[in-house]
C-alpha cells in the first residue's frame, strides 16, 4: 500500500527538474491531451461562451491560424483579443511576465533568484507600477487593460487541467489570474529589451586609464560613415530650448568588478515611398524589426474590427492593441531608437545605513522598497532596494552585479521608471486616419523610443523619431555621471514637437535602421553611439535609386545581402595585405571573387566576417580587453575604418603586448591567417562546412533554454548582423510587413514572420511560417471589409456569446 | 481463476479506469484498481492483472489520440524527455507507467484483503 502511495505521490510531483512523470504521461491529462487535429479542408464552425461579453464577437481563422475579431464595441473586441490570444498562447505570456517581473524563481527555484533581483533592482515592477498608473489616468486605456485581462481569464478559467498547454505540465505548475499589472510588466519589459544597454561604465574605464583625450578620439560622438534618419539639410521646424548647463567634470571611481551591454544584432529596418517612387502611384511602407528570435513568437497577429477601427497587423502576447500594421487609411512600422535614456550616478552615502545620501550640497533621505521573492519548494527571500531621486542604487559597493556593465555604488535613472501611456498611443494609432492623427498619436509614446515610419492613403510618407527624450547636456550621461551634483540630473524633456521627423521629403522616401537620428545640426542632445551605419546607408543607396517601386521590389530590398562593410573593407585590406605571406591561397581567390552577398550557400561571407572580427580583436584587446574587471567598451569598426584611412601609422595598430612594434600591414595579415586557421580548428578545412549559414547557424529557440525539440534550428538563411536582411545566430527580422496603401480602403498587405500562430508544439501552427520567412517570401495578408465578406481563406469561425 | 477470467477482469479493469480517467485526477483509476481488488478478493496475479490494464489503457489510449490527430507531438516528446528522439520509447515509458501505478495500487488492495 505504501509503496503504491509513494510511487504515485513520486510520478505526481516535479522532482527538481524533472517533469511529473505519472501526470505528464497519462494520455487522459499529460501531454498526449495536447494533440491538435490538422485543419480540416471544410470550414467548422462553432460557438463560445464567454461570461462578460457585452455582446456578439464573431471571429473568423484563416489558414495561418490568424483570427480576424468582428465585435460591436471597444470592450468586446479587447475582450475577444486577451482571450483568442490566451488560446494560442497563455503560456508565453504569462512566462513572459514572469520573467519581467522577477518571477522565474518561482518556476525554476533558486537558480532564477540572481535574474529576478537583477530584474526588481533596475526597477522592472517599479516602473511597470509608474506606467499602470499613467495608464489608468485615460478612460479608454483602462477599459481596453481591464477588457483584455478579463478575456485572458476567461480562457484561463474553461481550461481543465487536461487542457493545460504543455509547457505547463513539464514545468508542473498552474497559470494564475491575468491583472491589467501584468500587461504593463509586459510592455515595461519591452524598454528592457530595447532601450536598457548602456555602456557608460565601460566608458568611465576607458576615461580613467587613458584620459578623456583619447576616450573622445576613439569613441567619436558621430560616426566617420553616416546616412542619418532624418536626411541631412531638413530644416527644423521649432525653436529649440537652451541647452541646460553642464554637469561639471567628473571622472568617476568606474568599476572594480567586473554586465547587459547593447546588444549590436538587435535593430530593425523600415521605410516607406512616396507615390512617386511607386508603381502604382500609392504610398508603399515595409517593416522588418529585428528581435530575437523565439517559439513562440513574439509576435501574434489579428485583424481586429469594431465601431470605428479595423486594422491588421502584429500584437504582442500581454498587451492589448496592434503593435505595427495598417488599417484602411495608415500605415505605420517600428525600430528601436538608440538614444541614451539610462544613466548612472554615483552615490555618496552618509553612512552604512545608507538612509541619506548627498546631493547638491545637502544630505537627502533615501527611500527604500522591499522586494519579496518566493522561491520553488517555499523559501522566501526579502530584498531591500534604496532609491536616490534619481531611481534605484542598484547594486551597493559590496555586491556582484548580475552583468559586468552595471556598476556598483550607481543609482540608475531610466526612462522606463517613468509613467507612461502606451496603450493609448497604440489606441489612436490603430483608429488613426491621416497623418495628424498619427501624430497625435504619438505623443503618448515614453519607451522604448521607437522610429516610427508612417504612410497614408493620402499619400503622405513621415518619419518621427518617437518617445520622451530627456533635456541633457552635450554628451551628458556618456560617462557614469556624479550624483552629487545637481547639474548632472536630468532637466525635463525635450518637447515632442521637437523630436526629429520628416514629413513627405524631397528624396521622395524615408527610412530608418537604428543609426543617428539625425546629423549634428539638430539642436539637441540625444546620444553618442547609435547602431553601425551599414544598414541604413544601404537601405538609403538603393531607395534612392529606386522607380517604379513595387510590393516585390521592397520585399527584395528587406531581404536584401548586400555586404557593405565588405564592400568597403575588402580594398583597404587587400592594400595592406601581403600576400606573399598568406595561408591559405585558396581563400584569398574566393574572397577576392566574392560578389559581396552574404548569401546563405557562400563560403566568401564567413571568411570575411571571420577576418573582420579577428582583426577587430587583434587591434584593440591589447588595450581595451586587458583587465577583465575592468570591463571597457572597444572602438566601433566605423571609428578603426577611419583609423585605416587617415591615421594608419595609429599608434593602436600596435600590440602592447608584444616588443616588436607592429605595422597595420602586419595586424591584416596575421589576422587573415589566425582567422583561418580558428576556422579550420572549428569547421574542418575549407569546403561545405564552412558555408555562411552554417557557420552562423541562425535558430529559433523555444523560450524554455534548451528546448531544441521544440525549436527550429540550422535554419538555411543568408544575411548578417550588418546587412540589410539582419539574420543572426539568435536575432532577426521577427516580422516583415509590406503594405501597398489605397485610396479606396483597401490596403494590399504581405507579411511573414518566422515562428506560427499557435503556442502549442503540437500544432501545425506552431512553426509553420518559419520555411516560408527563411526563403524570404512574404503571405499575402487577409485583410477583411467586413464580417460579411465572402471569402474562401477563412477555415474556421467562432461565434464568442455572452 | 482460469485465464478467462483474468482476461475478463483485465477488460473489467481497463474499462473502468478509462471511464474514470476521463473525469477525475490521473491517479484515479490506480484508486479504483486498488478498491476493486479489494472488494473482488482478487488473490490471483494481482500484480500482472493491474500492470497489463493499466498499461494497456494508457497504450491504447496514447495511440489512440495520437493517431487520430496524426500528432507530431509524440515525436516532439521523444526528444524533449531524454529518450534520443526515439518515438516508441514514449509509448512503451507510457505503457509502463500506466502499468506499475495500476500494478502497485492492485496489489495493495489484494493484500488488504489478505491480512
Amino acid at each position: 500500500m505504501l509503496i503504491a502511495l509513494g510511487f504515485t505521490y513520486l510520478l505526481h510531483n516535479s522532482l527538481g527538474t524533472v517533469p511529473p512523470i505519472g501526470k505528464l504521461l497519462s494520455p487522459f491529462h499529460g501531454f498526449w491531451q495536447n494533440a491538435e487535429s490538422r485543419s480540416s479542408l471544410e470550414t467548422t464552425e462553432e460557438v463560445l461562451n464567454i461570461d462578460g461579453l457585452e455582446d456578439q464577437v464573431q471571429v473568423f481563422y484563416d489558414e495561418m491560424g490568424i483570427p480576424h475579431v468582428f465585435a460591436k464595441n471597444d470592450h468586446d473586441l479587447y475582450m475577444a483579443q486577451g482571450y483568442l490570444t490566451a488560446k494560442d498562447r497563455l503560456w508565453q505570456m504569462e512566462f513572459q511576465t514572469y520573467f519581467a517581473g522577477g518571477r522565474i524563481a518561482e518556476l525554476v527555484g533558486e537558480k532564477g533568484i540572481e535574474s529576478d533581483k537583477f530584474q526588481r533592482r533596475m526597477g522592472s515592477v517599479y516602473g511597470a507600477e509608474q506606467s499602470l498608473i499613467g495608464m489608468g489616468e485615460d478612460e479608454k486605456s483602462k477599459t481596453a487593460l481591464n477588457a483584455y485581462s478579463d478575456g485572458i481569464n476567461a480562457y484561463i478559467q474553461s481550461l481543465s487541467e487536461r487542457k493545460l498547454p504543455l509547457e505547463y505540465k513539464l514545468l508542473n505548475y498552474q497559470p494564475e489570474p491575468w491583472t491589467p499589472m501584468k500587461s504593463a510588466l509586459f510592455l515595461k519589459n519591452m524598454s528592457f529589451v530595447l532601450a536598457s544597454g548602456t555602456d557608460d561604465l565601460k566608458m568611465t574605464n576607458i576615461l580613467r586609464k587613458y584620459g578623456k583625450e583619447v576616450a573622445e578620439d576613439l569613441f567619436p560622438n558621430y560616426p566617420f560613415e553616416e546616412s542619418p534618419i532624418i536626411p541631412k539639410g531638413t530644416a527644423w521646424d521649432f525653436k529649440p530650448l537652451k541647452s541646460p548647463d553642464a554637469p561639471k567634470e567628473f571622472v568617476g571611481l568606474g568599476s572594480a568588478i567586473n554586465m547587459p551591454e547593447k546588444d549590436p544584432s538587435i535593430g530593425s529596418n523600415n521605410w516607406a515611398v512616396s507615390g512617386k517612387k511607386s508603381m502604382s502611384g500609392m504610398p508603399i511602407l515595409a517593416n522588418d524589426p529585428h528581435l530575437n528570435l523565439s517559439l513562440p513568437s513574439i509576435w501574434y497577429q489579428m485583424q481586429l474590427s469594431a465601431p470605428g477601427i479595423n486594422v491588421y497587423g502584429v500584437t504582442m502576447p500581454g498587451a492589448p492593441n496592434v503593435i505595427a500594421g495598417f488599417n484602411q487609411n495608415v500605415a505605420w512600422g517600428v525600430t528601436n531608437v538608440g538614444s541614451d535614456v539610462l544613466d548612472w550616478y554615483q552615490v555618496k552615502f552618509k553612512d552604512a545605513s545608507k538612509k541619506e545620501y548627498f546631493h547638491d550640497g545637502k544630505w537627502k533621505k533615501t527611500s527604500i522598497r522591499i522586494e519579496k521573492y518566493k522561491v520553488k519548494g517555499g523559501k522566501e527571500i526579502v530584498d531591500t532596494i534604496y532609491f536616490t531621486h534619481h531611481g534605484p542604487v542598484v547594486y551597493l559597493t559590496n555586491e556582484k552585479p548580475f552583468k559586468n556593465n552595471i556598476p556598483v555604488g550607481h543609482a540608475l535613472k531610466w526612462i522606463a521608471h517613468e509613467k507612461s501611456q502606451e496603450v493609448k498611443l497604440f489606441y489612436l494609432l490603430n483608429r488613426a486616419k491621416n497623418y495628424a492623427d498619427y501624430v497625435d498619436a504619438l505623443q503618448y509614446m515614453t519607451a522604448p523610443a521607437q522610429n516610427f515610419v508612417f504612410a497614408s492613403n493620402e499619400g503622405d510618407i513621415a518619419l518621427w523619431v518617437n518617445g520622451k527624450f530627456p533635456l541633457k547636456a552635450h554628451l551628458q550621461g556618456k560617462y557614469l555621471l556624479d550624483g552629487t551634483d545637481p547639474n548632472a540630473d536630468w532637466k525635463g524633456y525635450i518637447p515632442h514637437a521637437h523630436n526629429p521627423h520628416v514629413k513627405n521629403p524631397p528624396r521622395e522616401f524615408v527610412s530608418s535602421a537604428n543609426q543617428f537620428s539625425a546629423d549634428p545640426t539638430y539642436p539637441y542632445y540625444l546620444g553618442w553611439q547609435y547602431s553601425p551605419s551599414e544598414r541604413g546607408r544601404r537601405i538609403n543607396e538603393r531607395l534612392e535609386k529606386m522607380e517604379k517601386a513595387t510590393i516585390d521590389s521592397l520585399r527584395g530590398l528587406q531581404n536584401d545581402n548586400m555586404n557593405i562593410r565588405a564592400r568597403r573593407l575588402i580594398p583597404i585590406f587587400l592594400s595592406h595585405l601581403n600576400e606573399k605571406t598568406v595561408k591559405n591561397k585558396e581563400a584569398l581567390k574566393i574572397l577576392k571573387s566574392w560578389n559581396l552577398q552574404n548569401n546563405p550557400d557562400l563560403i566568401a561571407p564567413t571568411i570575411f566576417e571571420n577576418w573582420v572580427k579577428t582583426f577587430m580583436a587583434m587591434v584593440w584587446d591589447d588595450e581595451f580587453e586587458a583587465d577583465l574587471n575592468v570591463p571597457m567598451s572597444h572602438p566601433t569598426l566605423d571609428r578603426t575604418t577611419q583609423m585605416m584611412l587617415e591615421q594608419p601609422t595609429a599608434k593602436w595598430f600596435d600590440n602592447v603586448k608584444t616588443k616588436k612594434v607592429e605595422t597595420l600591414g602586419e595586424i591584416v595579415t596575421t589576422s587573415w591567417n589566425a582567422g583561418l586557421d580558428s576556422l579550420t580548428t572549428r569547421h574542418g578545412a575549407l569546403g561545405d562546412s564552412w558555408q555562411w549559414f552554417k557557420v552562423k547557424q541562425t535558430g529559433i529557440r523555444h523560450l524554455i533554454p534548451g528546448m531544441d525539440a521544440l525549436s527550429r534550428l540550422n535554419i538555411p538563411i543568408g544575411g548578417g548582423g550588418s546587412i540589410v536582411n539582419a539574420t543572426t545566430t539568435r536575432t532577426g527580422p521577427s516580422w516583415r510587413l509590406v503594405v501597398e496603401l489605397s485610396k479606396d480602403g483597401k490596403p494590399k498587405g504581405y507579411g511573414i514572420y518566422p515562428g506560427g500562430q499557435s503556442g502549442n508544439p503540437a500544432s501545425v501552427h506552431y512553426d509553420d511560417l518559419v520555411d516560408v520567412w527563411a526563403k524570404g517570401e512574404l503571405k499575402p495578408l487577409l485583410f477583411m471589409q467586413s464580417a460579411t465578406e465572402n471569402t474562401s481563406r477563412i477555415k474556421k469561425k467562432i461565434n464568442l456569446e455572452k | 481463476m482460469k485465464s478467462g477470467g483474468i482476461t475478463l477482469t483485465i477488460l473489467i479493469f481497463l474499462s473502468v479506469g478509462a471511464l474514470l480517467s476521463l473525469y477525475f485526477s490521473w491517479y484515479a483509476f490506480a484508486i479504483a484498481y486498488g478498491l476493486m481488488a479489494y472488494l473482488m478478493n482478487l488473490q490471483q496475479k494481482p500484480f500482472l492483472i493491474g500492470f497489463l490494464s493499466g498499461g494497456f489503457m494508457w497504450l491504447f489510449s496514447a495511440i489512440w489520440i495520437s493517431q487520430s490527430n496524426q500528432s507530431s507531438l509524440p515525436e516532439k516528446m521523444a526528444s524533449v524527455l531524454p529518450l534520443g528522439g526515439k518515438t516508441w520509447l514514449i509509448y512503451l515509458i507510457t505503457m509502463v507507467v500506466g502499468g506499475l501505478v495500476g500494478g502497485f495500487w492492485t496489489l495493495a488492495g489484494s493484500k488488504l484483503r489478505r491480512k
